[in-house]
């Protein structure tokens, strides 16, 4: 045999190898695609699925969280209803007014910083989020078992809820003819002073829940 | 070459105790696969055999390379175009030289016998070389035989008919060479193992187109070969005296090669039936004696067809061997038919790598159609699950929608409430506490409640164990805590018929006591005491900072702080301070009017 002979037989060989090849690899392509085409379709498919069980758990959790406290439920609806969730400028001086009446307050003042949302993604929901204020007041009266009745008021009355950091009391003097002279008189007279640090929290709806609704 | 002749005498033939000693060990010859065909070539002619497995299906002889002998030949090969062609040279022209190389590696004594064949040998020659092993003894040089066999006129035209043919050549191989083969067969098949074989072993076969082929054999490897002419004579005693003298002449030359008449010598000899009576087996002082006619030989080795009862010639059976032995001493080639050679090996490994690579690409393909049926099955249930969950979804929220609820936004709300409500902190809880046990006579001047974060390292709680079980380690870590602490500092002020040191002392000291039963797990001290109480006469106090000693005064300054957790009043509620059924705290009286 020639080696021309075999050379042409091996050019022949190869170019019958690389057609079988072509067939059976485009087949093969064709099997691959199709398997690389299922297995997205699963993938996407795990993320519907996983998607679709999130949101029905989700769902149902707070459903059954809604049905399982009616008592809060309603409360949360009572306070949400009534802006009983948030504050104003406007309804503190109004409820100072009324506190500094109703507990015989020769004086009371009032500093509320501006309200900030709180920060970390416990306090920010979907619909909902967390806001804060820092405030402080100062004030006098006769009895501090007004200044109590005035805490206890603060707590309850204001919207929200109140973290008190520090409460200070002091009697700025004794009692005498002179002071029952001047309460007969004037019905205010300075016997007790005090002061109180807090931070008022409550909630705000979300700018996406405004849009929402 | 010449010969010299003795009387024939009639001899009596030697029985062959060994002959049927252990047929139990004797070995079929294993030929190779397949057609071939192979070219006997001698000096007196040719022969050419189509061999099918261990079947000798036609064999030609023609006495030349004659255009019409050639033409004869190709027609017969030209029938079997696949079928590889070998080529069994048995003539004059071949040369033998033993030659020793220095001990180099196994690697290396390649190249080095390679120069050496280079530089012995002519250009033209086609050569080998046998490597024959290494010495035992002193430096371990390597011992090889180099082999040429000259291309002579005649060798040419037969290797160029060959080239010329549709078939693939195989290569070349040397009759004298691959009688080590021929006898290793020979043997295996007669049933005699490696230690019944004597260190010397002389083979002869009567060949018609070459003469009488002597090979000596040492320890099975060949160390000298001798052909003698064919006579021309056909009266078998005479070719026997003939054979006699030649391997008489031959044993002679071996003793030059280290052989004595002591050493053990076994005798082969492949002749016709007619010699094989006239050979005298007692001219030579051989441990074995064997004369084997051709079809003794095709019996012995189960060569079908290679030879009749009356053939006299051993060429047929001699080839047939070499042809279909599997393996071989050496095979030359020319550059032609190595440069062929090369292809065709190129083209077994492309055959063997496509076969390879389809079946690999098939295995591939079958995976991937087990993928895509099993993903298929996969993707089914999960549309069936996602359904049925959508499905329960859909059914859910038609349920909110009934009961009119925004279920997203009141969770979200009694969440936040819920932790609005764990912020909440008042100090009225303490106050109502302090004030519950604050006796009468001693009056609240001023209170300072503060509450301060601080960051505290919790203990690892860790729960006694049942016996065999492992501890969790999470249980030892300690953890970092933040902690709301409170510190509330109060003067209380103590009437004046308490300013007898004695009686402050006692007051004081049991006001103490009892703020520290009721605020158990808090640092409860005095901090500052009135300048009658002396330094000697010290309380308790909860730190360590110099006291203060107010000027006649009766006030005292009660420090209390800790943790507010540990704080565990009545719980206040809106509700709690409106429902009459709930006691209301005491207030501390500021000032007895």
């Amino acid at each position: 045999m020639k080696h021309q002979d075999i050379r042409k037989k091996l050019i022949i060989e190869t170019s019958i190898i690389a057609a079988i090849f072509a067939v059976i690899g485009s087949g093969v392509l064709y099997l691959d695609m199709m398997s690389e085409e299922r297995a997205q379709e699963k993938a996407r498919l795990e993320t519907e699925l996983m998607t679709v069980t999130t949101e029905r758990q989700n769902l149902q959790d707070k459903f059954q969280k809604v049905q399982g406290n009616p008592e809060l439920y309603l409360e949360v609806m009572e306070k949400s209803a009534n802006e009983g969730l948030a504050i104003s400028r406007q309804l503190l001086r109004q409820k100072i007014n009324e506190f500094k009446t109703r507990y015989f307050l020769n004086d009371m003042k009032l500093n509320m910083a501006p309200t900030q949302e709180m920060q970390g993604d416990q306090y920010k929901y979907k619909t909902a989020l967390m806001n804060f204020s820092r405030m402080d007041a100062t004030f006098d009266a006769l009895n501090d078992e007004d200044i109590y009745s005035l805490v206890r008021a603060f707590q309850n009355e204001l919207s929200g809820t109140l973290k008190i950091t520090k409460f200070t009391i002091q009697r700025t003097s004794p009692l005498s003819d002179e002071s029952l002279r001047a309460i007969a008189k004037n019905g205010q007279y300075s016997l007790v002073k005090g002061e109180i640090y807090f931070t008022w929290f409550g909630i705000k709806p979300t700018e996406s829940d405004n849009a929402r609704q | 070459m010449a010969l010299t002749l003795s009387k024939r005498k009639a001899v009596e033939k030697q029985p062959k105790p060994k002959a049927k000693k252990k047929p139990a060990g004797k070995k079929t010859f294993r030929a190779t696969k397949g057609p071939k065909y192979v070219l006997f070539l001698g000096d007196e002619g040719a022969i050419l055999l189509y061999i099918k497995g261990c079947t000798i299906v036609s064999r030609q002889f023609v006495p030349d390379a004659s255009q019409q002998n050639l033409r004869e030949f190709s027609q017969t090969i030209h029938k079997d175009t696949n079928a590889p062609i070998i080529l069994v040279v048995d003539s004059m022209d071949q040369t033998f030289m033993q030659q020793t190389l220095p001990p180099v590696s196994s690697i290396s004594v390649g190249k080095l016998i390679k120069k050496r064949l280079e530089r012995d040998f002519g250009s033209t020659d086609i050569k080998g070389a046998i490597v024959l092993g290494r010495e035992k003894t002193g430096r371990k040089d390597w011992n090889f035989m180099m082999v040429a066999l000259e291309k002579s006129p005649q060798l040419s035209v037969w290797l160029e008919f060959i080239q010329d043919l549709p078939n693939r050549f195989v290569g070349i191989h040397l009759a004298s060479v691959e009688a080590e083969l021929i006898l290793k067969h020979l043997l295996a098949s007669m049933g005699k193992g490696k230690d019944e074989v004597a260190e010397w072993q002389f083979f002869v076969s009567h060949n018609k187109v070459g003469g009488f082929r002597q090979v000596i054999l040492r320890n099975g490897r060949i160390v000298f070969t001798r052909l003698a002419q064919p006579l021309g004579e056909s009266n078998p005693e005479v070719v026997a005296g003939s054979i006699e003298q030649e391997m008489l002449s031959t044993i002679e030359y071996m003793k030059r090669l280290s052989f004595s008449p002591q050493s053990k010598l076994d005798i082969i000899i492949i002749t016709s039936s007619a010699i094989k009576s006239a050979i005298d087996p007692n001219k030579f002082n051989a441990s074995s004696f064997q004369v084997m006619t051709p079809y003794d030989v095709a019996q012995s080795m189960r060569l079908e067809g290679a030879a009749q009862p009356t053939d006299q010639f051993g060429d047929v059976v001699t080839a047939a061997i070499i042809g279909c032995s599997r393996k071989h001493v050496l095979t030359m080639s020319t550059p032609q038919s190595k440069r062929v050679d090369q292809y065709y090996q190129f083209l077994l490994l492309q055959r063997l790598l496509a076969v390879l690579g389809v079946f690999g690409v098939i295995a591939y393909a079958a995976y991937l159609g087990h993928t895509i049926y099993t993903l298929n099955d996969q993707n089914q249930i999960i549309v069936e699950q996602k359904n049925t969950i959508a499905n329960g979804l859909q059914a859910l929220r038609q349920e909110i929608e009934k009961a009119d609820l925004d279920v997203e936004k009141m969770s979200d709300l009694i969440d936040l409430y819920q932790q609005l409500q764990k912020e909440k902190l008042s100090p009225l809880p303490f106050i109502r506490m302090f004030e519950a046990i604050v006796p009468s006579i001693v009056q609240i001047k001023s209170l300072d409640w503060v509450i301060s974060t601080e960051q505290r390292i919790s203990r690892p709680n860790i729960a006694p164990l049942e016996p065999g079980m492992m501890p969790d380690p999470s249980a030892f870590r300690a953890e970092k805590k933040d902690v709301d602490v409170m510190v509330a500092t109060l003067t209380l002020q103590f009437p004046p018929e308490a300013s007898d040191p004695q009686v402050f002392k006692a007051v004081s000291r049991r006001v103490l006591e009892q703020y520290q039963a009721v605020f158990k797990g808090f640092e409860v001290g005095y901090t500052s005491l009135p300048a009658e109480v002396t330094e000697n006469d010290r309380l308790e106090i909860s730190s360590s900072k110099p006291i203060e000693i107010a000027p006649r005064s009766l006030d005292i300054t009660m420090v209390i702080k800790g943790d507010l957790s540990l704080l565990d009043p009545p719980a206040e509620t809106p509700q709690a301070t409106q429902n009459p059924a709930i006691p209301q705290p005491m207030p501390v009286p500021m000032e007895q009017p």
